[in-house]
């Protein structure tokens, strides 16, 4: 009786407890490809197509463009500084994850509730609900991820 | 004159490479599930009843079945009931999971009209 409820109440962060276990499950899985891989299969490809290294970098850049964007408001690509000439070993990419995810998590931490999903988030192209921007991203990050696991045959 | 039919036709080339290219290919379900790389992150248009859908603060998902397949469709606004024919348009992904079960390919909806039954 007279118990206040939290912010951070379980009951109030369902949707964002689900949203962040689908984003830390796609940084497991993006883990184990790396994992599986070796220094020098990492950005090997068939002619013209993206190979397994540069897809899960992908992967990762969709999701560091969006939490870069909500936490500090950096909305740039983050293609620049994650080429494969900066990224050239696994454990160098295995750090990169690490950093995004850490990433990640300090965004979904400050997400008290459910209703903060429904508060409009201004990207560079559009405005638009923090649930749509999170989902289209684990959408598009998954769709990266796929591309890894298919480029990479294990 | 020469000149304005040369601009003529040269526009009406024009306006068909944007109509060709802006268009989205109409096909069925069961073609995207049986080679989802060549419509990958490709604009197609399907045609389904609904047979499923799920939606949170506006947005959600829903299974489209054409009769030649099924595909999920995420929406950027309120889901369509169960039973109701829908004309969509939008982007294919692949390999997206939910829940720990792979619901393999999706269509992320760009622009969806009701069909009148």
């Amino acid at each position: 009786m007279g118990e206040k409820p939290s912010a951070q109440t379980p009951d109030k962060r369902l949707i964002v407890e689900s949203l962040d276990r689908e984003f830390a499950r796609l940084h497991v899985r993006s883990c184990a490809i790396v994992e599986r891989m070796t220094d020098a299969t990492l950005y090997v490809s068939d002619a013209g197509a993206t190979s397994a290294g540069e897809s899960i970098l992908r992967c990762a850049a969709e999701i560091e463009r969006t939490f870069g964007g909500i936490t500090a408001n950096l909305w740039d690509d983050p293609f620049e500084w994650t080429l494969p000439e900066h990224l050239s070993s696994k454990s160098k990419i295995l750090e990169h994850l690490s950093e995004v995810e850490a990433l990640r998590q300090r965004a979904f931490a400050s997400f008290s509730d459910d209703s903060c999903l429904s508060k409009h988030v201004a990207t560079p192209s559009e405005t638009q609900p923090l649930v749509e921007l999170l989902l289209r991203t684990l959408l598009r990050a998954s769709d990266q991820q796929a591309q890894a696991r298919a480029r990479f045959r294990y | 004159m020469h000149l304005v039919k040369r601009l003529s036709a040269a526009s009406l080339i024009l306006t068909a490479i944007v109509l060709l290219t802006a268009c989205p290919s109409q096909t069925t379900i069961s073609k995207i599930n049986a080679d989802p790389a060549r419509y990958r992150n490709k604009e197609v248009g399907v045609v389904g009843v609904v047979r499923d859908s799920y939606g949170v603060l506006g947005t959600g998902a829903y299974e489209l079945d054409d009769g030649t397949g099924r595909i999920w469709v995420a929406t950027r606004r309120g889901v369509p009931s169960r039973g109701a024919r829908v004309g969509v348009k939008g982007r294919v992904y692949t390999g997206f999971n939910w829940g720990g079960r792979n619901l393999g390919t999706v269509l992320e909806e760009s622009d969806r009209r009701t069909k009148d039954r």
